[in-house]
């Protein structure tokens, strides 16, 4: 099994309009994958579907290695925070936690007081729901997706409402949940910094389509403070480079190539080219945000 | 589905409309006992040609009755009441019916209302088994609480009236409880597939509460009148088909052909509704 899922042109269409529209996605064991996109961008309805709350209009996805019927099988290892957390409001913590644990057949005793003690809400006592701050509220719903010890996690905009110090909290405890148990985790959100603090893999969907998905290395490495360098001879331009001591490059395309070293040497670069030959089209010392670059891949700033 | 079952009950047990509608059939039986008495009162000082407590009650011209209203036996005024009767009658009123369709539409919906559906209906393929385990709670609870009325109307007979109260036989006590718990159970199915099919419900309490009311007897009027000009040989009458009003029929004189009847108006609505509420939940996606 080389994924633990993976959607083959997962489709959601409703009347005319098609909401996701063909989206592959490829999560494995013990990934955090970032899902990143606009508000109405489709990611809420990708996550219904591999959660099992939508069918799909066209399309399947691939769970623990099966599909069709069989993948729904394993439904039941599988957690899901989806959109504001489902909570009885006249109940305390406890006693949601119960109600899930009922139904998934937990009997093992002191699941709610350890799942309470996992997300921070472990001095909630008797505290109805009702009376819970929002990111109480959220931390919850993350308690009850992780009922049952599942081997996925899917947590829909899961910061959403927390203040910082909670998104630092929340941060941790998945990154802890990620290393010691290897849960894999499904994370959207539309907050791209905080999503780039955890996120090993992301998917980045916009108008229902998904138009990326990439490494953390990957994306870093499209982010990260660099030289850009046009020069009319990209061979003869690595030979000088290296010849500078620089080994951390990149060649991009015939024209240029991403410097990531001495980015405060431009000057030195330009000289030592000019004296091999090499001219120089064009050097630039370039900072791309992954806000800037999720802007200039999907084309604008309207919602983000 | 066991472990399902397992988490209805324990809803079931720690939902406020649970306690309410029991707390509601208490208040309502002692209240049904109460008006009786009164109404026994009145008779014994001035001896009408019937007994009959009616409220919010509206009588057509054609016949058509509507309304909730709690009739009486007249010998009662000057003779013995027999347990089976009175808990028959007070059954009749449809304000049990009332209660077990506040509580069905209202159960129904709250994990839809407040989304906690969306933790447990991914892991359920079969989803169909979140709506019989709904089913399920629902049926014990309106056990529970026709059994609650019936206790505390024999408790307030005997409280009022002492040793004029009596029971003659068991059996007939128990066909009415029964063919009645059917009735309920029916309704209050029909109640939880309409709260499921609307998301609301507001809606389903609406309907059910005009239901019990009786003012589908006009839209029942309106279709006999219908099917009579359609086939005038055919003496149809839609009313013996439907939950309300076969409700208002049993009680411990009503003839085995009735409780029949009854019976099966019970268990055709029952599991039309539990089918339609199933198909519904399996066929949609979870919002």
């Amino acid at each position: 099994m080389e994924y633990l899922l993976d959607t083959n042109g997962l489709t959601k269409q409703y009347g005319r309009h098609k909401a996701v529209n063909a989206v592959n996605i490829h999560i494995r064991q013990g990934d955090i994958y970032g899902l990143i996109g606009r508000n109405g961008a489709g990611k809420t309805t990708i996550l219904k579907m591999i959660s099992g709350l939508a069918a799909p209009s066209e399309g399947e996805f691939s769970l623990f290695g099966k599909t069709g019927k069989e993948a729904y099988q394993y439904m039941s290892r599988v957690g899901t925070l989806i959109e504001a957390p489902g909570v009885y409001p006249n109940m305390s913590a406890a006693e949601n936690l119960k109600l899930k644990c009922l139904a998934m057949g937990v009997r093992k005793k002191g699941v709610a007081e350890e799942l309470l003690n996992t997300v921070g809400l472990q001095n909630a006592g008797k505290k109805k729901v009702k009376n819970f701050s929002l990111g109480m509220k959220q931390r919850l719903g993350i308690a009850l997706a992780l009922v049952g010890d599942p081997d996925l996690v899917i947590l829909d905009e899961p910061i959403n409402g927390l203040d910082p110090q909670g998104i630092a909290e929340v941060r941790e405890t998945l990154s802890k949940l990620n290393k010691e148990k290897n849960i894999t985790f499904i994370i959207s959100s539309h907050i791209l910094e905080e999503l780039s603090k955890i996120a090993t893999n992301y998917g980045i969907i916009h108008d229902g389509v998904l138009l990326q998905e990439m490494t953390r290395d990957e994306l870093l490495a499209k982010c990260s403070e660099r030289i850009e360098l046009k020069t009319n001879d990209t061979r003869k331009a690595c030979t000088v480079l290296e010849g500078m001591g620089i080994e951390h490059y990149k060649v991009v395309d015939a024209s240029t190539i991403q410097v990531f070293e001495r980015l405060n040497d431009s000057g030195d670069i330009t000289m030592a080219l000019a004296e091999n030959g090499v001219k120089t089209m064009g050097i630039t010392v370039k900072n791309e945000t992954l806000e800037d670059y999720y802007l200039n891949l999907t084309g604008g700033t309207e919602n983000v | 589905m066991f472990n399902l079952i397992k988490m209805e009950m324990h809803r079931l047990t720690h939902s406020t409309v649970t306690w309410m509608t029991i707390i509601f059939a208490i208040i309502t039986a002692i209240l049904g006992i109460a008006m009786t008495n009164l109404d026994i009162q009145a008779v014994q000082d001035e001896p009408p040609t019937g007994l009959i407590i009616q409220e919010n009650t509206a009588e057509e011209s054609s016949g058509i009755t509507a309304g909730i209203y709690v009739t009486g036996n007249p010998e009662w005024a000057n003779g013995k009441i027999e347990l089976g009767d009175l808990v028959g009658m007070e059954l009749q009123s449809g304000l049990t019916s009332i209660l077990c369709v506040i509580f069905a539409a209202l159960f129904a919906n709250a994990d839809q209302k407040n989304g906690f559906i969306k933790n447990i209906a991914g892991q359920f393929p079969r989803r169909g088994q979140l709506v019989l385990s709904k089913f399920v709670a629902v049926a014990i609870h309106i056990f529970a609480l026709l059994a609650v009325f019936s206790a505390v109307t024999a408790a307030s007979g005997y409280i009022f009236w002492g040793d004029k109260v009596y029971l003659a036989s068991i059996l007939p006590l128990m066909k009415v409880l029964g063919v009645q718990y059917l009735l309920h159970l029916g309704l209050s199915t029909l109640m939880m597939f309409l709260t499921i099919l609307t998301h609301s419900a507001a809606f389903g309490m609406t309907t059910g509460i005009l239901v019990c009311s009786g003012l589908t007897a006009f839209l029942y009027s309106g279709i006999n009148r219908i099917v009579a000009n359609l086939r005038p040989s055919w003496n149809f009458d839609i009313s013996n088909y439907m939950l309300e009003s076969n409700m208002r029929l049993i009680d411990v004189s009503t003839v085995s052909d009735t409780l029949l009847r009854g019976v099966m108006v019970g268990i055709v609505f029952l599991i039309a509704s539990l089918a339609l509420a199933m198909i519904t939940v399996k066929k949609r996606d979870v919002r």
